[in-house]
């Protein structure tokens, strides 16, 4: 089984039997096993050390946050380079149809990956797309699958507290004065209980009229008008076609795809088109040229308002908000400013300044649309029978185009209007604003060129020796290019805008303030370009014993270091041995053994930092006052010291294989180590500067991964077998120049920030020692110079970094997964468990200050009486004014933290095949029908209150857990 | 055969990259990000003087919190930041633990900007043509520097004693860009001179009339030796750069021709405007927001004095500060007319010379009065003459960064010494004359990083 895989690098192919690299190869089967738009996900749970990061800022957006064994930067980039047929792939990742592609190769060890260089430092994931072969008819794969989701749990969220709850909370805190501010503010938001308190203290309405509205609104729960009006069931399709063949001089493939998205938000949707060609053909003997041409398509709707309606500061929703009418209409509620501001500004000429949250939905037209060129060109020539050379060029070209259709029914646009009209003296309106829509508009570019020369040697004598080499040279250059603009007065329809905009003169703003009319205008151009020399070579010796060697030069226009300083030679070696195959090994329950170690460098760069200080230009009017110059700004302070980020890994492993493949797999440790690595150390205010960006920081690393394929039941018509992976990783920083204080520590750490301590995880989880509650009052207490204490500022204030809690890693640092797959004559059934150990989170709870806006149902768990605080921890609620130290306190203490382990039943695929060489007569040579759920759900965690570890709740209502997903689908062979 | 052919083709290859070496150098010295650039012509300097945001806009907010111009309802200021909130009652400690401080950071940063432009100045080679321009440079960066450095010691340390300044402890006085360089405090004598000699080498090198308000002049840097000099209790000196400032620039605007905003007097730089920076925003110091004028100022105003009525908004029967010179709605601490006029008076009234000090004095009133109605102060002594000037003082200057200095300066001398009261909540909190806490504390983020010494307070 070993023998048949073949990875790829991005510049070569070569046996897995004679790699020496820590290798893992995802062949078509298993990238098809999942249903997903996208490629990367295919690769979650099925490929040792590689973990998918979801407790993450990235990861809780949707996107994929990879990292493989570990994370070995703490500023630079963190993400995988992705090549696709040979080159480093510029463009949006989504923008790649999982159809299309053939197989992955995951490069973990620097001998794999070094020779990609100074992008290397986080892994490779070597995409092959599909191509037709020579001498084999046209073949034709049609490939349909629908994806529907279950709505979005928006009751999960425990930062949410029912209305009546709220109310009570309300009517407290206004008894307590804490609205007066806004109240006697005239325009800042208050919600409707608290108008109608407002209301009864000025004798506007009697106590009983007052009492029965506020009650009227106890039993309401905005969520069900959300969840009814404003998410839905997410549904894909997804369609694709295509065809492959070639004779005895050309090879060809060819495909469509479609793909229509509905996301959870309605209003919220993606469509795209993609189209896959690839020509191969030999003109004259020894050499063949081929061209490629790949187009993508995409269609955005982004209408959704649900990301404005639900923020957590006071102009956040209120759960008995009421959204929508018994007809179905919308409701408007309280948003920016207080009704009686809105309902009494502008004698009755200003627009109408209501935020109504379904007509926002029905009034959004936000569009963004993609396309994406890729053009491929390669020659091969094969020479002197030893030798071959290939040129290869790719050259992509994108665009991107986002549009905000603010029209004049929309709220940012009345809203707008509105802050900068006028009455004037004599009672007319002025608008500065014209009124009419607003369309904010912004396009992106990129245009990216790569070429490669490269020469490849193979030879083989005496039947024992076997050299395979390659070395060449590689240019690139990518160029993102951006611009961004506002238009005002603008008419979809007749394309109209007004130009006669004055962006100098400040205007006095309603309700408070001035400012100059917004303008996004703005234009931005990146370029990268990349010149390296590469060589790798291989020599193996009687099938037994690979040694090989990598070097890669890069050299950047990473600004102003001299071209010297760019040159870092990143190499690796390594070493196998096939013992299994020598004389001596008689261990027949094991043909298979081999044994591999390997050491080498890979890189990673940071372009945000400069070698020299270096300005960044803004216009005049960027200027608070006129001057009729543009002025500069120190984007950057010199650093002459700058240097690429390097990381030696040792990679040492086994592969094996018991007769028969009962079981086989490998086992792979490694070590790492990371040094001149970028980190932020902070300076000391008095340079100017509260921080420097520089190569300062080192780690360390060290971790495993076992692979263990198992055959347990084997017969003609059945077959169960079983794939375990287990991977360890921890990274812990070695070196940080600098500490900042333990508060900083405790309330910056989380699985996205890198808060660098000495002797620590990359990402850790660090809190306040916790002491209980106190009996007479219920407060939290903590730790002072080793005494039980409420002195919070203090205790905030002094705590040293040996005084404060290291709970742990805030990432899995053993995960994996467990796949079993069953068959049974044309049926199969896979069962995908995945599994994530040994990590923290922070949980939320209630704080006093920020109730009720932002609540937790904690507070139902609170302390009130003496004695509580021995069922409980969660403190008593405080009026204003509140110690908001006794909150911060209480909000990162030791007490909130909880172990992040968790099982989930990650997946389950059942499909059906039939085969033409089985069945005659079937219209299709192959077929296999389909059915997958994904994200089932959690089998077990650690932590006693039911939450999801890996979702960030954050504000009320926003978040909830991944919906678990069906689809079916068909995918025929002609 | 084979090795001959290895061989061409290697050199081929060989001979082919060096020729393109050349090429490639100019590949990679591309732009990474084009709106990025390294400063290398006088006019990229300048432009570092045209920031606005840095130079004009950072002026500390702290000793405004802690001054007696105004007060505000605890409401309101529960509403605001921690700083302001423990600034406003003198608090031993004002700043969230470990957070960064606008009010320490921001005159550093213009501090850096100003040594950079100072450290690129020196690498640039200047012709004859450009020698002015050169000097306008190096002038206002100077400038920029020393009225940094002047805001951080009124703001951070003690108040200047003649008698223990070479022993009180400064602020770090940075003179280089290089960020490795270790801030240590220097004494207030040496903080004091660094600013004198900067600001005297800054008045031979700057034009007399600036381009635009926000950059320096000569005017400006007179100006501002006065200022620092009276902060020194240097009278002589404080009256002859005043003096000097003045016979450049002595334009007074009438109140009269003004038409004010809820915010500001002006739409526009006002025709006294010598140099235009503003302060930090602070909300319960904010022009006609949250900060309600002490009535006992308020009410002496008389009734034909304009600024009662252009410099402060009534909102429900209470007064609030309007009477910014900035457009912007910001504190106005820039250097102005009035404000020399004022140090020119008080310095001739403490020398003795009363009918000088008077005739300062009306010169500046008159134009604050409605037209035809002022009478001139009279004084039948020097000491009543300084009174006077000294209450127009307070009357003229409110939240223009001004007050903390003068109660520092003043409280030096036991005939003007008071101690500052504020009841919140039914608590009353005091700050007596010289009490330490006359310094604000260090930052944090400063401490720990550069291990400076912090303040007692």
């Amino acid at each position: 089984m070993l023998s048949e895989v073949v990875v790829s690098t991005g510049y070569q192919t070569l046996p897995k039997e004679r790699a020496t690299g820590s290798f893992v190869q995802v062949d078509n089967d298993l990238v098809d096993r999942r249903t997903s738009p996208d490629v990367l996900s295919r690769l979650d749970g099925v490929v040792s050390g590689l973990l998918f990061n979801r407790n993450t800022e990235i990861g809780q957006a949707g996107q994929s946050d990879i990292s493989i064994r570990g994370v070995s930067t703490l500023f630079a980039n963190n993400q995988p380079l992705i090549v696709v047929d040979g080159f480093p792939y510029n463009g949006d990742l989504n923008n790649l149809n999982p159809n299309d592609v053939q197989s992955i190769t995951v490069l973990k060890d620097a001998a794999a990956a070094s020779i990609w260089g100074t992008r290397s430092g986080n892994g490779v994931i070597v995409i092959t797309t599909k191509k037709g072969k020579r001498n084999q008819p046209l073949s034709v794969e049609l490939n349909a699958n629908v994806t529907v989701a279950d709505k979005p749990n928006l009751y999960y969220n425990p930062n949410f507290l029912p209305s009546s709850t709220f109310i009570d909370i309300e009517e407290q805190l206004y008894k307590a004065g804490a609205y007066n501010g806004d109240l006697s503010s005239g325009y800042r938001a208050v919600s409707p209980v608290v108008q109608i308190l407002a209301n009864q203290k000025a004798g506007l309405i009697s106590s009983t009229d007052a009492t029965s509205q506020i009650n009227a609104f106890r039993n309401s729960d905005v969520r069900n008008d959300l969840s009814k009006y404003f998410y839905q069931h997410a549904a894909n399709q997804q369609y694709s076609l295509g065809l492959k063949g070639g004779n005895d001089q050309s090879d060809y493939y060819f495909s469509l795809g479609e793909d229509h998205d509905l996301a959870s938000q309605v209003g919220n949707s993606n469509n795209r088109l993609t189209l896959s060609s690839y020509y191969n053909f030999t003109p004259v003997k020894n050499l063949t040229v081929n061209i490629g041409y790949n187009l993508v398509q995409t269609n955005a709707l982004n209408n959704s308002p649900v990301a404005s309606i639900i923020t957590t500061s006071k102009n956040a929703i209120y759960p008995y908000a009421q959204l929508v009418d018994a007809k179905g209409n919308g409701l408007p509620i309280v948003h920016d400013y207080s009704l009686n501001y809105i309902n009494n500004t502008g004698s009755g000429k200003f627009l109408d300044w209501n935020y109504n949250p379904l007509q926002e939905l029905q009034n959004a037209d936000n569009t963004t649309r993609s396309l994406d060129n890729r053009l491929n060109f390669g020659v091969n020539y094969k020479f002197l029978k030893h030798f071959s050379v290939d040129v290869k060029y790719e050259y992509e070209y994108g665009t991107g185009n986002a549009e905000n259709d603010y029209n004049l029914s929309t709220y940012y646009a009345r809203n707008l209007i509105n802050r900068y009209s006028e009455i004037d003296g004599s009672g007319n309106l002025i608008t500065p604003i014209p009124v009419g829509g607003i369309l904010q508009s912004s396009e992106n570019t990129l245009n990216a060129q790569q070429g490669r020369a490269q020469l490849n040697f193979n030879d083989s004598w005496n039947s024992k020796n076997e050299i395979n080499a390659i070395a060449g040279y590689e240019i690139s250059q990518t160029i993102n290019q951006s611009n961004a603009n506002t238009a005002y007065g603008f008419d979809k329809d007749s394309e109209i805008s007004n130009a006669n905009i004055d962006y100098l003169t400040n205007y006095p703003l309603n309700p408070s303030g001035s400012g100059t009319i917004p303008t996004s205008l703005g234009f931005t151009k990146a370029t990268n370009n990349f010149v390296s020399y590469f060589s790798n070579a291989a020599y193996t010796y009687d099938n037994k014993y690979t040694f090989s060697l990598s070097g890669r030069i890069d050299k950047s226009n990473l600004f102003g270091v001299n071209t010297n300083q760019k040159a870092v030679p990143l190499f690796s070696t390594g070493l196998a041995w096939s013992l299994s195959k020598e004389s001596f090994y008689h261990l027949g329950w094991l043909p298979e053994l081999k044994l591999r170690a390997t050491y080498g460098y890979t890189g990673n760069i940071n372009t945000s930092a400069t070698a020299v200080t270096t300005l960044r230009q803004f216009p005049a009017n960027f200027n608070p006052y006129p001057n009729g110059n543009p002025y500069d700004f120190i984007a950057n302070p010199g650093n002459p010291e700058l240097r690429w980020e390097k990381d030696r890994m040792i990679n040492l492993g086994v592969d094996y294989g018991l007769k028969d493949q009962v079981l086989s797999g490998s086992f792979e440790y490694y070590f790492k180590k990371g040094t001149d690595l970028f980190g932020n150390s902070p300076l000391a205010p008095s340079t100017g500067l509260t921080t420097f960006f520089g190569n300062t920081a080192d780690i360390k690393g060290q971790g495993f991964d076992l692979v263990l394929n198992s055959i347990n039941i084997h017969t003609t018509n059945f077959s169960w077998t079983t794939n375990f992976l287990l991977s360890h990783a921890l990274d812990v920083i070695t070196q940080y120049n600098t500490e900042i204080n333990s508060s900083s520590f405790i309330q910056l750490s989380n699985a996205s920030t890198i808060s660098p301590l000495a002797g620590k995880a990359l990402y850790g989880i660090y809190s306040y020692r916790w002491a209980g509650l106190t009996h007479d009052t219920g407060d939290p207490q903590g730790y002072l110079n080793g005494k039980v204490s409420t002195d919070y500022a203090d205790i905030i204030s002094q705590s040293s970094i040996n005084d404060m809690v290291y709970n742990g890693p805030a990432r899995p640092t053993y995960f994996g997964s467990f796949r079993n797959n069953f068959a049974y004559k044309n049926l199969t059934l896979s069962v995908n468990i995945s599994y994530e150990l040994n990590y923290y989170f922070r949980r939320d709870s209630y704080t006093s200050s920020s109730l009720p806006w932002l609540g937790n149902i904690d507070y139902f768990k609170r302390w009130q009486k003496p004695g509580d605080e021995a069922n409980t921890n969660v403190p008593s609620f405080q009026l204003p004014p509140y110690t908001t130290d006794r909150d911060a306190f209480y909000q990162y203490s030791s007490v909130l933290v909880d172990n992040g382990d968790n099982i989930r039943l990650k997946d389950i695929r059942l499909s059906y095949e039939l085969d033409k060489s089985k069945i005659k007569g079937l219209p299709f040579s192959h077929i296999s029908i389909y059915g997958y759920a994904d994200n089932i759900g959690i089998l077990w965690r650690a932590n006693k209150d039911h939450l999801d570890p890996d979702l960030v709740v954050g504000s009320s209502l926003s978040s909830y857990p991944i919906p678990r997903t069906y689809a079916i689908g068909v995918k025929a062979n002609f | 055969m084979k090795k001959n052919l290895l061989y061409l083709v290697c050199t081929a290859a060989i001979s082919v990259l060096l020729s393109n070496c050349k090429k490639e150098d100019n590949f990679l010295n591309a732009k990474p990000n084009q709106a990025l650039f390294v400063p290398s012509t006088l006019g990229d300097l300048e432009n570092i003087l045209n920031d606005q945001n840095t130079f004009n806009n950072l002026d500390p907010g702290l000793g405004e919190i802690a001054s007696d111009d105004y007060y505000v309802t605890p409401d309101n200021l529960n509403n605001e930041q921690t700083i302001e909130k423990n600034g406003y009652i003198w608090a031993k400690s004002l700043y969230d633990a470990g957070s960064n401080v606008n009010d320490w950071s921001g005159p550093y940063q213009q501090v850096y900007y100003a040594n950079t432009i100072l450290d690129y100045l020196s690498k640039i080679a200047i012709s004859q043509t450009q020698q002015a321009e050169a000097n306008k440079i190096k002038g206002s960066a100077l400038f920029f520097r020393a009225i940094a450095f002047y805001n951080l010691v009124q703001t951070f340390a003690v108040p200047y004693d003649t008698k223990s300044a070479s022993t009180d402890l400064g602020i770090p006085l940075r003179l280089t860009s290089d960020l490795n360089t270790k801030s240590v405090r220097a004494t207030e004598a040496q903080c004091y001179g660094q600013i004198i000699s900067d600001l005297q080498t800054a008045v031979s090198l700057l034009p007399v009339t600036p381009s635009v308000k926000t950059l320096p002049s000569q005017p400006a840097a007179n100006g501002l030796l006065a200022r620092v000099y009276l902060a020194m209790a240097n009278f002589p000196q404080a009256l002859q750069f005043s003096g000097a400032a003045l016979n450049q620039f002595n334009i007074l605007t009438d109140y009269n021709t003004l038409t004010p905003n809820p915010y500001s007097i002006s739409t526009d730089y006002l025709d006294e405007d010598i140099f235009h920076v503003v302060q930090i925003p602070y909300g319960i110091v904010n022009t006609n927001y949250l900060g309600i004028a002490d009535s006992t100022l308020f009410n002496s105003y008389t009734n034909n004095d304009l600024r009662k009525t252009t410099c402060y908004v009534i909102n429900s029967g209470l007064p609030y500060w309007s009477g910014t010179y900035d457009f912007n709605d910001l504190n106005y601490t820039g250097i102005a007319t009035d404000e020399l006029y004022l140090i020119h008076a008080e310095c001739n009234a403490r020398a003795g010379n009363t009918s000088a000090a008077l005739k300062d004095l009306n010169t500046m009133l008159v134009t604050r009065w409605k037209t035809g109605t002022f009478v001139p102060y009279t004084a039948t002594s020097s000491t009543i003459a300084l009174n006077e000037i000294l209450t127009e003082r307070r009357k003229e200057l409110l939240f223009r960064g001004l007050r903390w200095t003068d109660l520092r300066r003043l409280n030096k001398e036991t005939q003007f010494a008071i101690t500052l009261k504020r009841v919140l909540n039914g608590t009353i909190y005091t700050l007596p004359p010289n009490d330490p806490r006359y310094a604000m504390p260090i930052p944090d983020n400063e401490i720990d990083v550069s291990g400076i010494q912090q303040n007692q307070r």
